[in-house]
């Protein structure tokens, strides 16, 4: 009973937060479609968010490939269909290792940073200052993380996707002894424009999951330092819980869409 | 049924309620009480955080002008109701009048605008810290007004010049000493040249010299302007340095004991007990 009890508390208190974190979702859109934000301090968001992940974003993506590089190799080697390997390894890389691979690392590091800098600023009080001061949190301070995070992550995104390819080209040379040319050859062919759209879709996806939840996190964090500790911890967990179930979500809708188009 | 007035059938404990509203009603419209502007009206405010009753039905009235200080044991809700009063939080029951508006009424625009003319120095400063002193300061006006740069700069360094910190412009708050970020405070809370300013224990964690240089500072200032005070302290002295009116929270309750001379004679004990700092008395039975 006692545990059915707690598993139950668990269940309403994880639809709480659920439904919390989607109306402070809503707040954010109502105030992003207006348009009412500095554009200053988005572009300082775009920059701190770039300049802080963008040498680990570029070392995911480029392992990344080189990890799915390796294991298409094994796999290609026995059909003889090495010319193959960029094509295959890329593709997959794509659609689904690397938005997914590349997200983990983003989350923890900008959504733990960010779920840090609002704790603090919430239990130091900062916060209740602004409210204060005539002004309207929401659009001062998280408005301006939302939007950055969102473009800076998914052009951090996109870009490590694109070293993925790198990867799997210095996998190609070492491992398979194929050129740099014979890896590239087939990746028109399998890359198509939907396996494009469908990891940039996936990319957008995850970004505005991240920026949710760790300005969320921080935005209601309570209780001193441990306080700001239990909330990048939960930023941390909640964000690649979500990210997980947002790539299945993702990958079924892209390919309905994907269906739709090709059976008409 | 029709035609019979509603009123014939509700309690007396009602009717007086209702009689008690439509007088308040009247009083705010008018926006005196007294003979002077009514500022801010707690009328029968209760607050509650899970099974404990913080403040239990109080009615409190603070005047143009006037600087009132909140005293009482530690947890006894003198900072709630700063938080109240600056919108912050809140109250369970009852309502809170500023400037004559309800602002349970009120929509949330109008609540910014309102807020805007309240200034708030917290107990723990919350200064912006990764802004610079100069920035701290800046800030208010940057976000709540159409002034150019140059004159926000003109404003802050002024303010900033007033609480004597125009040297350390540039330094970041965790630069500065516990008293200049006090100071900054101050400055950052009168950026807007409020009508309300709200001190959270502006003396708190200070020395016996700097916080008393606080408290001139702050009545300085009062004087210079004609904004109404409402000061939460336990230290006395302060106290009775700042305040028109004294008003001392426990228990839930609000009891105005009025000024210096008024407040040492109050003939309650637990107001006695806590002025004259005694170990012993109901206070202590109450914890």
């Amino acid at each position: 009973m006692t545990y059915v009890s707690h598993l139950g508390l668990q269940l309403v208190s994880f639809f709480d937060e659920l439904g919390r974190t989607v109306l402070f979702l809503k707040d954010i859109l109502k105030l992003g479609i207006k348009l009412d934000v500095s554009r200053k301090s988005v572009f300082e968001q775009i920059w701190r968010v770039t300049v802080q992940s963008l040498p680990t974003t570029a070392l995911a993506g480029f392992f990344v490939g080189a990890i799915m590089a390796v294991q298409f190799t094994l796999q290609v080697k026995e059909f003889g269909a090495l010319g193959f390997l960029g094509g295959l390894a890329t593709s997959g890389t794509f659609r689904e290792v690397g938005p997914l691979l590349i997200a983990f690392m983003l989350s923890g590091k900008v959504g733990a940073f960010t779920a840090a800098e609002l704790g603090t600023m919430q239990v130091t009080e900062q916060i209740d200052a602004i409210r204060c001061l005539g002004a309207n949190p929401m659009k001062e301070i998280i408005l301006p993380r939302f939007i950055g995070i969102v473009i800076a992550s998914f052009f951090l995104l996109a870009f490590g996707l694109m070293l993925s390819v790198g990867g799997g080209v210095l996998v190609g040379i070492v491992f398979s002894n194929i050129s740099p040319e014979e890896y590239v050859r087939h990746i028109p062919t399998v890359v198509t424009f939907p396996s494009i759209a469908g990891g940039l879709y996936k990319c957008f996806v995850f970004a505005t999951l991240l920026a949710t939840i760790c300005t969320y996190k921080g935005y209601t964090t309570r209780g001193g330092a441990k306080g700001v500790g239990r909330s990048v911890v939960s930023t941390s967990v909640a964000t690649m819980v979500g990210i997980v179930i947002a790539d299945w979500l993702t990958s079924l809708t892209a390919e309905a869409v994907l269906m739709f188009f090709i059976r008409g | 049924m029709q035609g019979v007035d509603p009123g014939l059938f509700l309690s007396k404990k009602c009717l007086r309620e209702r009689l008690h509203d439509r007088k308040n009603r009247i009083l705010d419209n008018l926006g005196i009480f007294g003979g002077m502007k009514k500022v801010i009206r707690f009328d029968r405010v209760s607050k509650v955080f899970g099974n404990e009753k913080v403040l239990n039905s109080i009615d409190l009235e603070i005047k143009s002008g006037e600087s009132v200080v909140l005293i009482g044991p530690s947890g006894s809700g003198k900072s709630l109701i700063l938080k109240l009063i600056s919108g912050l939080l809140n109250p369970t029951s009852g309502s809170i009048y500023i400037n004559g508006k309800d602002l349970e009424t009120l929509s949330h625009d109008e609540r910014i605008l309102l807020f805007r003319s309240m200034g708030m120095l917290f107990q723990k400063n919350a200064l912006f810290d990764s802004l610079t002193v100069k920035d701290n300061v800046c800030f208010p006006l940057r976000e709540t007004t159409d002034k150019s740069q140059f004159e926000i700069e003109e404003i802050a360094e002024y303010f900033l010049k007033e609480v004597g910190l125009d040297h350390v412009l540039d330094h970041f708050p965790d630069e500065i000493s516990g008293g200049m970020q006090k100071r900054l405070g101050i400055a950052r809370a009168l950026a807007l040249a409020p009508e309300i300013i709200l001190y959270d224990d502006p003396t708190a964690g200070l020395d016996p010299i700097t916080s008393r240089k606080i408290v001139d500072l702050i009545l300085n200032l009062k004087d210079s302007g004609s904004s109404t005070l409402v000061t939460v302290t336990n230290e006395m002295n302060r106290a009775y340095q700042l305040a028109d009116k004294i008003v001392m929270i426990v228990d839930g309750e609000a009891i105005v004991t009025g000024n210096e001379s008024e407040t040492k004679s109050f003939q309650d004990k637990r107001v006695q007990q806590f002025i004259k700092g005694q170990v012993d008395g109901p206070l202590t039975d109450l914890q």
